[in-house]
């Protein structure tokens, strides 16, 4: 489903991804682990199209997805949810979830969708004409969730959404992100510092330092390595 | 020093040719140039090296020219009217200019325009006459006169902003240019330069109002307060060069010829070619005609 | 009495036109962060394809409004893909600068085109109905007056109802709120400028056409941008409601100081009005704090 070959990313004169690959099959729930400022988001701002690599590709499905502009990734159906949220604060969550299913396709689909968001997340329903900027941290990160599926992705790119919530909520939140996984085949790709949380519900894991893949495995796998263990979990 | 001596080489001519080649059209342009580089210097200060864009020197500028010409005609000789219209200058501003620091960033800009433009109204509304000449000032006349004075502030003003240009307060001013929170944050005292920026800057705004009641001979009293003053220097800062010592000279050269030669030979047009000429400047040439020259330079050496 | 409720009915009239005239500056400012102050020279453009619109095809000024406004929108078009959209690229700070410094260039230009084309004279648009009044509580309305003040409600609410209910209007509405997570939900913000932008241009008719009822030349162009700056900062920023109360707000307050001091500084408290709230409040009455 998605395949990223051997990226170079640079703000400006500051590097900062080495050379990375990582691929992600259709079906699955991925997880890319690694503390504050290695490089997780912008990988992700990367495969969404609002940053461009220096070197190496991108392709969804076998198409290049490193040359599009943003608004076309959304066509060839990634949808990111971005780091803090992002939402339109000034629209309702009813406008917000429109703009998720803003593109031709999702268009039509739309009442459809809404009700599949209304499933997985019942308190939007609740809150339809409510402005988005006065939901709680968790609402606004089901709706954010809930924006990016409107516009029926074929890969969902979830951008640390535990920032700032409680931690029932953030679990809350992921157990749904696996039903939306294996109810509907929608492949996932979830950047994460909560390394343990990310690993317990991912198939596959990878784990990125300084801008570099330095491991790859089974999630399960990763959560009993002992480099994992000592270096992000606190044990050992 | 190759630099210097080329200044000093300039500065000779400018002092010398005058006496010689006794041409009241040459002088006419002469003090033209100095009056508007020395008006461009001090939008300069402020909006090149502060980044502190205002539209509203016009106020001080007519500040500076009202108070010289009350001076002057009461009877008050040149050399005193002249800085105290300077100082007049940094009065108003320490009124109405320092307080509107409260406006950030773009605010600034169209909020100094609205002040400007209130101050016009209010002279015009005031003063709605003409600033006629007395005979004993009539007498005191002389385009040489003014010209050496227009000269020596002008030089004055220049290597005052080079000193300032090299000094720790200058250093202060262009880190607020280029990120005003950073300075902020790094301890920088940010309205504390602002003030000290627009102190300096008013001050030279009155006295290049001073310079221009003195030089013309009469005048409607709110013409000093149009809102062409405002503009004109911040035009010709940017065709200049905006943020460098020698820009606003460059660009006074530029803008008064230009305007000679258009106007004598096409009238309307020349405020017309001045707006196309902004905009590719603003495009293409962020850093002015000095910029331009900068780079010939680099790619000379390069070679 | 009588007096004092004429002079604020011709406030209500010129704070309608007022809320017109920001209408195009404040949707592109809001989208995209451009202070285009040739909106003003935009307006005294209209105004003079009215009249010509008028004067040639013999069209009642209002009904020349469905010809002025298409061919304003692609003059905005080709104002933006020739020129403003080279500064896209930059971020926010220096896209209001430059946008402000290149606007600025171009009420120069079109300001003086206007003057040697058609010379500064003074026009007007005269129609069967110029001159005649409607009495009312003792005040004495012009015809025009009303058609203004209607223009200018059908106007606000017609914008209204496009960024609220349809998909493109709230496209817009999403990218000046945020311009890259826009783009993540697909929408094509570069496209979303443009139309915004020929679509602020295309707003200058209307104001156009009042204008061309009372009497205007290409020096109006300075005074219009004055007076849209001044409602766009009363109103705030993303605010479509702030621009109407901004513009009877202007009105009012200009009525009143007529009536209490004269008509010579009439200007003049429009402008402190202007000042102070930049000073105290800069988000102005309606707008969201950034």
């Amino acid at each position: 489903m998605l395949e990223v070959h051997d990226v170079d990313v640079a703000y400006g004169d500051i590097q900062a991804l080495w050379g990375v690959s990582l691929n992600v099959q259709k079906g699955e729930m991925v997880a890319l682990v690694g503390s504050n400022g290695a490089g997780k988001s912008t990988l992700l701002r990367t495969v969404s199209g609002a940053q461009k690599p220096r070197k190496g590709t991108i392709t969804v499905e076998g198409i290049r997805a490193d040359t599009a502009d943003a608004h076309k990734v959304v066509d060839l159906g990634v949808a990111l949810v971005p780091e803090g949220r992002r939402l339109f604060r000034d629209m309702t969550v009813l406008e917000n979830l429109e703009m998720g299913g803003y593109i031709g396709r999702a268009r039509k689909l739309k009442e459809d969708k809404l009700e599949w968001v209304y499933q997985m997340f019942p308190i939007l329903k609740q809150r339809l004409n409510q402005l988005a900027g006065t939901l709680s941290g968790g609402e606004q990160q089901m709706l954010a969730i809930g924006r990016g599926l409107m516009s029926d992705p074929k890969l969902l790119l979830v951008d640390e959404l535990s920032l700032g919530l409680a931690p029932i909520i953030v679990k809350n939140i992921y157990k749904t992100l696996k039903e939306i996984n294996r109810s509907r085949n929608v492949t996932i790709l979830v950047v994460e510092q909560n390394v343990r949380l990310a690993l317990e519900v991912a198939d596959r894991g990878y784990v990125i330092e300084n801008g570099r893949i330095t491991m790859e495995g089974k999630g399960q796998d990763l959560l009993a390595s002992d480099e994992i263990k000592s270096a992000y979990l606190a044990i050992g | 020093m190759k630099r210097a001596l080329i200044a000093l080489g300039i500065l000779l001519l400018v002092i010398i040719v005058p006496l010689v080649v006794q041409n009241e059209y040459l002088f006419n342009l002469m003090i033209l140039i100095c009056l508007y580089s020395i008006l461009a210097h001090s939008w300069n200060v402020l909006g090149g090296f502060c980044g502190q864009i205002s539209l509203g020197h016009a106020t001080f500028f007519g500040a500076g020219a009202l108070t010289f010409r009350y001076l002057w005609l009461s009877g008050v000789s040149y050399y005193v009217a002249l800085p105290a219209g300077a100082l007049s200058a940094l009065i108003l501003a320490s009124i109405i200019g320092f307080p509107s620091f409260k406006m950030k960033g773009h605010y600034f800009a169209i909020g100094t325009l609205a002040l400007a433009m209130i101050l016009l109204h209010t002279v015009q509304n005031l003063l709605p006459g003409v600033s006629f000449i007395t005979q004993e000032c009539l007498d005191q006349y002389n385009l040489l006169t003014i010209y050496y004075l227009a000269l020596g502030v002008g030089v004055a003003t220049m290597l005052a902003v080079w000193a300032l240009s090299r000094s720790k307060i200058g250093l202060a001013m262009v880190s607020i240019r280029d990120d005003e929170d950073a300075a902020e944050a790094i301890g920088i005292n940010t309205f504390k330069y602002k003030v000290i920026s627009m102190s300096i800057s008013t001050l030279i705004a009155g006295f290049a109002g001073g310079i221009f009641a003195f030089y013309c001979g009469t005048y409607y009293y709110y013409v000093p307060f149009e809102l062409g003053w405002s503009f004109d220097p911040l035009l010709i800062a940017f065709i200049g060069g905006a943020g460098t010592v020698v820009g606003p000279v460059v660009g006074a050269v530029v803008f008064v010829l230009l305007k000679e030669l258009f106007a004598t030979h096409l009238g309307q047009v020349n405020v017309l070619i001045f707006g196309i000429v902004f905009i590719i400047v603003v495009l293409f040439l962020p850093k002015g005609m000095v910029g331009v020259v900068t780079l010939f330079r680099r790619s000379k050496k390069t070679r | 009495m009588a007096l004092f409720l004429q002079i604020l009915s011709y406030g209500v009239i010129n704070g309608a036109l007022y809320g017109l005239v920001a209408l195009g500056l404040s949707l592109v400012f809001g989208v995209m962060n451009y202070l285009n102050v040739a909106h003003g020279a935009l307006i005294m453009l209209a105004s003079y394809a009215v009249f010509w619109a008028c004067y040639y095809l013999k069209f009642d000024p209002f009904v020349s409004m469905i010809l002025v406004a298409p061919t304003f929108f692609v003059i905005g078009w080709i104002l933006f893909q020739g020129l403003f959209q080279r500064i896209l690229r930059f971020e926010e700070g220096e896209k209001i600068k430059n946008s402000l410094l290149i606007s600025f260039g171009i009420l120069l230009i079109f300001s003086n085109a206007a003057t040697m084309l058609w010379t500064a004279d003074e026009r007007a648009v005269t129609t069967d109905y110029t001159g005649k009044v409607i009495e009312l509580l003792g005040v004495r309305i012009p015809y025009i007056g009303i058609a203004s003040v209607v223009l200018a409600i059908i106007v606000i609410v017609a914008v209204h109802f496009f960024l609220t209910r349809t998909y493109f209007g709230k496209a817009i509405r999403a990218v000046s709120q945020d311009n890259e997570a826009a783009g993540w939900m697909g929408i094509n913000t570069k496209m979303v400028c443009l139309v915004s932008f020929a679509l602020g241009v295309a707003l200058a008719t209307f104001p156009g056409v009042v204008i061309a009822l009372q009497t205007f030349n290409p020096i109006v162009s300075f005074d219009l941008t004055n007076k849209a700056l001044i409602v766009l900062v009363l109103a705030g920023v993303g605010s479509l409601k702030g621009v109407l109360f901004g513009g009877l707000l202007l009105g009012a307050v200009e009525a009143v100081s007529v009536f209490l001091v004269g008509s010579a500084y009439r200007e003049v408290v429009g402008l402190l009005l202007f000042v102070f709230v930049l000073m105290f409040r800069p988000q102005g009455l309606g707008g969201r704090k950034s």
